[in-house]
């Protein structure tokens, strides 16, 4: 017990020791262990969160090593999911680290969403996401969103009923294409993003602070600009609207 | 009180800059503004529209609201408005 103490002692002063104990008993999905979700993964992980499902059907890449932190030079070539997991015991052996090396459609999504109380949408497409989306709405879980391109990023989170969902804001991207060849991408970048994912997420969890809902966080880096976005629900919105579909 | 236009990501690249604030005398519509900012930034025309319509890889938020939920490029903007023109940030990144 001491040695738990210990652990998590620092964050115990800011989260105090209920706090730690709904971590402990949180259940957490990631979807998409790539820059985004293995950074977040890693202070989820380092947090105390009982549960982690870390979701990908991809290996690792060495073009993956300048944002992705889990990997090393020896995971080249290994399924993402099981360095991960591997990485992320090694950090909280306490912590149920759950690998499914999976294409996410929706059935998948859909059991996920039923067991975890926070949904993590790290993924590197859009199609993907909308499906997470979907998952999420039916489930009435909490999803937390972040993307991004080049020296930019944006992250929201989606309260089912309360907050747009991503199909409210970028319907329009459901069908919309993968970078052509790899995605540019600044390695610290993903991390900012990232970071803010995990610290949502952990907000959640522990019922503490404004979750970022109805807000779209818009991260310019190469300005080093924040900036938010106020965003609001349609009532037509044919994925989290009850009414009908006008359009 | 002037239209608030936010430039996202590689949008902002076009323009130079992040926020810009535009008279549009009481009201107009979204097609005829994203005109008008098309003149004052070259190559921002070219990036928002196809054809007569919006780029399927432009989303474009009327005070936090998708216009594919409004009226489109048709929607009415009025003086105090806020737009947001955004490009797909897409990436987790795997």
């Amino acid at each position: 017990m001491t040695a738990v103490m210990d652990r998590y002692s620092r964050q115990l002063m800011v989260i105090g020791e209920e706090g730690q104990r709904r971590l402990g008993q949180a259940t957490v999905a990631v979807f998409g262990m790539g820059g985004l979700g293995t950074l977040a993964a890693y202070y989820l992980a380092g947090a105390g969160v009982g549960r982690l499902y870390v979701v990908d059907f991809d290996t690792v890449s060495i073009s993956d090593l300048h944002r992705q932190v889990l990997y090393a030079v020896r995971d080249v070539g290994k399924p993402k999911v099981e360095a991960a997991a591997e990485r992320l015991r090694s950090v909280n052996p306490h912590v149920d680290v759950v690998p499914i090396m999976e294409n996410v459609e929706l059935p998948l999504a859909a059991e996920l969403a039923g067991k975890a109380d926070v949904l993590v949408d790290a993924f590197d497409n859009w199609a993907s996401r909308h499906i997470l989306n979907k998952a999420a709405v039916r489930a009435g879980k909490p999803l937390v969103h972040g993307a991004v391109d080049n020296w930019y990023g944006h992250v929201t989170v989606v309260l089912p009923g309360k907050t747009p969902c991503l199909h409210d804001l970028f319907g329009r991207f459901a069908r919309a294409p993968m970078c052509v060849g790899q995605c540019p991408v600044l390695g610290p970048v993903v991390g900012i993003i990232a970071s803010i994912m995990a610290t949502e997420t952990l907000k959640l969890v522990l019922g503490m602070g404004d979750a970022l809902a109805g807000r779209l966080l818009v991260v310019d880096a190469k300005r080093m600009s924040f900036d938010e976005v106020k965003v609001a629900r349609d009532p037509s919105c044919p994925v989290c609207s009850t009414g009908p579909r006008t359009k | 009180m002037p239209v608030k236009v936010k430039y996202i990501a590689s949008i902002s690249e076009i323009t130079g800059q992040l926020v810009e604030h535009v008279d549009v005398g009481g009201e107009t519509t979204l097609r005829e503004l994203l005109a008008l900012l098309s003149e004052r930034h070259p190559g921002l025309g070219g990036r928002v529209f196809r054809g007569d319509a919006l780029a399927d890889d432009i989303i474009v938020l009327v005070n936090g609201r998708s216009i594919d939920w409004l009226n489109g490029l048709e929607t009415k903007i009025r003086e105090g408005d806020e737009v947001t023109i955004m490009p797909p940030a897409g990436g987790g990144t795997d």
